[in-house]
């Protein structure tokens, strides 16, 4: 039985989040500025975005220095992976 | 929602090549090379030359490979981070780093011991084209895999080399060594064009941090 459009996860299925999350799924961690460039979206919108993944768990947040400089760091969690790696199988059901 | 995840997965991995910095670094070590391999040449036969050639090549070799991975990292900290961002990308597992030793050493196995099965049936002239073929290869394989359309340009200069330097007819290890030379060159100067149009494109910006 295919799944249904409600299993899909919310998330996930958010354009924006989609594309960050599959941006830390193939590197270890990438910075703030970086997924900045990538996605194009503006400074307070990414961190929202950033802010619900680190709650629910699907990417981990680590604060440290590159020289003087604050640096973020964002790596996607096991947890994060597995959600991912499941919302790509489930929309392939759906589409067929 | 439709992504195109390999196209994700192919642009972050292009991000490592959007500076130059790493071709500069290639070119810098193919051009040291040649230039060790030219010096060599240049050496009349002696015991120096015989400890160059068996013990330092290796060295030199490995100590250019490492020397410039440093420099490469230190630049893009330097240079890349702080202009459009930092990635760290994920390191081969030891399986995958097997593979690609066990390739590696395979094709260059046979690369050596083709070019030397063919240097007795053909003439010495050819194996300089034979040697630009194998770079162009392998530059073309790069290109292919990361997607970056410059290093199928780059492929073709040791190819054109290698037949110009056969047409010429410059003796086969002097052959090698210009050939390294030229391309590293070729990589170098064009690292330099790719890191000028980075740094036009991406200025520091004003405002750290998030």
């Amino acid at each position: 039985m295919s799944p249904a459009p409600m299993d899909v996860d919310r998330i996930i299925h958010e354009p924006a989040r989609l594309h960050i999350i599959s941006i830390l799924n193939v590197v270890e961690q990438v910075d703030f500025l970086f997924l900045l460039g990538e996605t194009s979206l503006t400074r307070g919108n990414l961190s929202t975005h950033l802010t619900r993944l680190e709650e629910v768990g699907y990417i981990q947040v680590t604060k440290t220095y590159r020289g003087k400089v604050p640096q973020t760091l964002y790596r996607i969690t096991e947890d994060g992976a597995e959600a991912f790696k499941q919302y790509r199988k489930t929309m392939q059901d759906i589409m067929g | 929602m439709n992504l195109d995840y390999e196209a994700i997965r192919k642009h972050t991995q292009q991000y490592w090549y959007i500076d130059g910095i790493s071709e500069l670094g290639g070119g810098v070590t193919l051009f040291l090379v040649g230039a060790f391999y030219l010096a060599l040449e240049l050496l009349p036969p002696s015991p120096l030359r015989a400890v160059l050639t068996g013990f330092f090549q290796p060295v030199i070799i490995l100590a250019l490979i490492f020397g410039t991975r440093y420099a490469v990292r230190k630049l893009k900290e330097k240079i890349t981070y702080p202009r459009s961002g930092y990635v760290q990308y994920r390191e081969r597992t030891s399986k995958r780093r097997w593979f690609v030793a066990v390739v590696s050493g395979a094709v260059a196995a046979l690369t050596t011991i083709g070019i030397t099965l063919v240097s007795d049936w053909v003439s010495v002239a050819v194996i300089p084209v034979i040697c630009g073929f194998f770079i162009s290869l392998l530059e073309f394989y790069i290109g292919s895999m990361i997607g970056v359309a410059r290093f199928y340009w780059l492929a073709a200069i040791p190819l054109i080399t290698g037949i110009s330097l056969s047409l010429i007819g410059v003796s086969d290890q002097m052959a090698i060594a210009v050939l390294l030379g030229i391309t590293g060159l070729i990589w170098m100067v064009s690292g330099i064009f790719v890191l000028v149009a980075y740094l036009k494109r991406y200025p520091l910006p004003v405002e750290g941090g998030e």
